[in-house]
């Protein structure tokens, strides 16, 4: 399968479909205001072909600048998207302060959005130092590392999530860290999920 | 009261049918060219959205 794995970079030749191609306009925009973000959790799963959708694309900011918040959300809305759960640059940033999530979406719509926090644990700034780019037909966006997608997932537990992990483990097994994988697992707490949920892990 | 061992047991059985989906659905994955697999995983998001 076209999935090239280089270093810290996938090359991924896919048929874009509508949540990729949003993505990747809403990290584009990102990137040119230099703000440093990660994609985690579902949308990693679905980014590799799992068959499920979802309402919600997480991924961590950096921590900014209220001004420099101001600059992207002005440009967020002149290209189309709105702050679902603030209406000003001082309530965004208060939330976002207080460690929560500031929903983005296509103006007029609610679903899906872009489920925006500041990183603030371990595990965030890991995803956010370790993060892997994709490359995909595009255009380019950043996702946690696949290693600790996975761990994570466990982590997180529910069905949903333990089948979003398979999924990713079973595809990718084969690029990536095994090593690492396991040293993740066992800093979460989750050998135990680990061994039920990805056979052969183990062995 | 409703039978509630039944019911886990269902539950069993049904995460076993739904990781063998996804096996399934991987090993389509990995026999098919990207743009097969992908164009039907992009036809399934789409239409989730409701964009075709």
């Amino acid at each position: 399968m076209e999935i090239t794995f280089k270093g810290r970079e996938i090359i991924f030749n896919k048929e874009m479909n509508f949540l990729d191609k949003l993505v990747v306009e809403f990290c584009g925009i990102l990137e040119a205001a230099g703000i440093e973000y990660v994609i985690v959790s579902g949308y990693v799963s679905i980014l590799f072909g799992r068959t499920r959708t979802t309402e919600d694309v997480d991924m961590f900011i950096e921590k900014v600048s209220k001004e420099k918040l101001a600059g992207v959300l002005d440009v967020l809305e002149k290209k189309g998207f709105w702050v679902i759960n603030s209406g000003s640059v001082d309530d965004a940033f208060e939330i976002l302060s207080d460690n929560i999530a500031i929903r983005i979406a296509k103006a007029e719509k609610t679903l899906p959005n872009f489920e925006v926090k500041f990183a603030k644990k371990d595990t965030d700034f890991y995803s956010m130092k370790k993060r892997l780019a994709v490359n995909l037909p595009d255009g380019k966006i950043y996702i946690s590392p696949i290693e600790m997608h996975i761990a994570y997932k466990l982590y997180l537990g529910s069905e949903k999530d333990m089948e979003d992990a398979y999924h990713v483990y079973k595809l990718l097994k084969n690029n990536i860290d095994i090593g690492e994988l396991k040293r993740l697992i066992n800093m979460l707490g989750v050998e135990k999920q680990a061994r039920r949920e990805l056979a052969g892990l183990y062995v | 009261m409703f039978n509630l061992e039944e019911l886990e047991k269902d539950r069993k059985i049904n995460r076993l049918e739904r990781r063998k989906f996804i096996d399934l659905w991987i090993d389509f994955m990995e026999k098919n060219p990207n743009y097969i697999w992908s164009r039907q995983h992009a036809d399934f998001v789409d239409m989730v959205y409701g964009k075709k």
